[in-house]
């Protein structure tokens, strides 16, 4: 698979909404990796990555964990947005893939997190999800780094 | 299905380039083989067979002998054709090519340096970039000892320039950690490695121009960038050299043959390391002071001359307001403030 630049079916990290269903397709950098859990059978690893609008918490899964490393551009396809273990996470999931298509030439921003927003069910449609609060402009697991030189 | 070129990694897309040549060598494998054809190809089918013919030569060695014939009789533009592809493929895949593709590459460059194909200075070119500066690996010897000493080195690899330029363009002033940690990490984390930062210094001040729109906008500055690779330098005579590489386009500067835009990253670097930083101003005026004297002794009446018109260049197109930021700044001491005084003036500097 060769992929450049966004296909029409890509969002921005901005508009990601939580669902049940693995819907997502978009575009981020690797910003950083938080260590890699094993439970079990199961392999799994947080991080914070982000694209130019938004950034969100990623779920590593299995091999996942040790194939990317921060400054890795990713496309994701089929990728899901939803709670697992209490956090708010962006995943692959079983249906979803993933895709190192580049490394470093990604402008991002670390504000607004999709992860540290308090969702709602809309009141008008109880399968979609829409933001009340911001719990954290930033990740409160992955911090920026101090902006000195 | 045809060999690879590189290797790619699980859960790493192919790159276009390696896939257009992969997929013109499978559509165009059967005629590859004699008897050729005697048609002449349309403009499509010549860059086709090119591709083709460029794939078949760096995994088919056992039978290179006819690629090469195949690819001289068709041949009617010259080779450029042939070396634009070559070239793009030592620029964009050669640090990941297989081993035995890198060598198949490299016979293949003899080859048309050899018939002298149109382009294959360039070639030589990239293929001298991709020496990473410090790397001593046997590859990078082996490409060492082929070079004509005619080609100056350029010791910054594409990888390094994209980045570079990348940092330079995209990422604003305050975010430009993370992208600093990684580039670091990918090019000067081995300890023979922070000698590449003289080359990079170089590169930064000569060869990266930013436009006005840039200059004006909250994107990282190049005095920002040396800065920090100043930072990153453990040893202190490669701290000099990097200082030197800094301050090189100073020493014999005339405004009218002289770009500003390669002295204009050294003295923002000095007023804006005011005060924070400023033990980075004084290492750097106390460098030039030191250099001034002592680079060429008997051309230092020339070097005065061309520190104190760049000094004098920079004041009068407005890159800095004034010398006094520095004249004038108490955390510098008398001496140094005073030598500068001397040396902006062209007034010749004594040892102090």
């Amino acid at each position: 698979m060769v992929i450049e630049g966004m296909s029409d079916s890509m969002i921005l990290l901005k508009n990601i909404v939580p669902a049940a269903q693995n819907n997502i397709d978009t575009k981020f950098i690797l910003l950083d990796k938080g260590k890699t859990i094993v439970e079990g059978h199961n392999k799994m690893c947080l991080a914070l990555v982000a694209d130019k609008t938004a950034a969100v918490h990623f779920q590593f899964w299995g091999d996942e964990c040790d194939a990317f490393d921060s400054g890795d551009i990713i496309c994701l396809t089929n990728g899901i947005f939803s709670y697992q273990h209490k956090n708010l996470v962006l995943r692959a999931g079983k249906r979803g893939k993933l895709v190192k298509v580049g490394e470093f030439t990604m402008a991002y921003v670390e504000t607004p997190n999709m992860s540290e927003i308090h969702w709602i069910p809309d009141p008008n449609n109880s399968k979609k999800y829409v933001q009340e609060y911001v719990i954290s402009l930033v990740s409160r697991i992955f911090p920026p780094l101090p902006s000195d030189m | 299905m045809a060999l690879r070129l590189t290797l790619t990694p699980p859960f790493e897309a192919e790159k276009e380039l390696e896939a257009s040549l992969r997929k013109a060598f499978e559509s165009l494998k059967p005629s590859l083989r004699p008897p050729f054809s005697l048609t002449i190809p349309t403009p499509h089918q010549y860059a086709l067979f090119n591709a083709a013919i460029l794939h078949a030569l760096l995994t088919e060695p056992h039978i290179a002998k006819t690629h090469i014939k195949h690819l001289h009789a068709t041949v009617t533009d010259g080779y450029a054709t042939f070396c634009t592809l070559l070239h793009d493929v030592v620029h964009h895949l050669y640090p990941t090519l297989l081993a035995p593709v890198k060598t198949h590459l490299l016979y293949l460059t003899h080859e048309i340096v050899r018939v002298l194909g149109i382009g294959y200075d360039a070639v030589l070119v990239s293929l001298l970039r991709q020496i990473a500066a410090a790397d001593f690996g046997d590859g990078n010897l082996w490409l060492c000892s082929k070079t004509s000493s005619r080609y100056s080195l350029l010791r910054i690899s594409p990888e390094m320039e994209t980045q570079l330029r990348f940092l330079l363009t995209n990422v604003k002033l305050g975010h430009q950690r993370r992208h600093q940690i990684w580039f670091a990490r990918k090019f000067l984390s081995e300890p023979d490695r922070e000698f590449v930062i003289v080359d990079i210094v170089r590169f930064i001040c000569c060869a990266h121009h930013p436009t006005n729109e840039i200059i004006q906008s909250d994107i990282v500055p190049r005095w920002a960038l040396i800065g920090w690779l100043l930072t990153c330098c453990r040893r202190s005579h490669v701290v000099a050299n990097v200082k030197l590489a800094l301050f090189y386009d100073w020493l014999f500067f005339d405004e009218s043959v002289d770009n500003i835009m390669n002295i204009e990253p050294a003295v923002l670097l000095m007023v804006h390391s005011i005060p924070q930083y400023i033990e980075i101003t004084r290492g750097l005026l106390e460098f030039l002071l030191h250099l001034v004297d002592n680079y060429d002794v008997e051309r230092k009446g020339m070097i005065v001359k061309g520190v104190a018109s760049a000094f004098q260049l920079l004041v009068r197109k407005g890159v800095i307001r004034s010398l006094d930021v520095l004249t004038s700044c108490p955390a510098l001491s008398p001496g140094l403030r005073e030598g500068l005084v001397r040396l902006s003036s062209g007034a010749k500097v004594g040892s102090s």
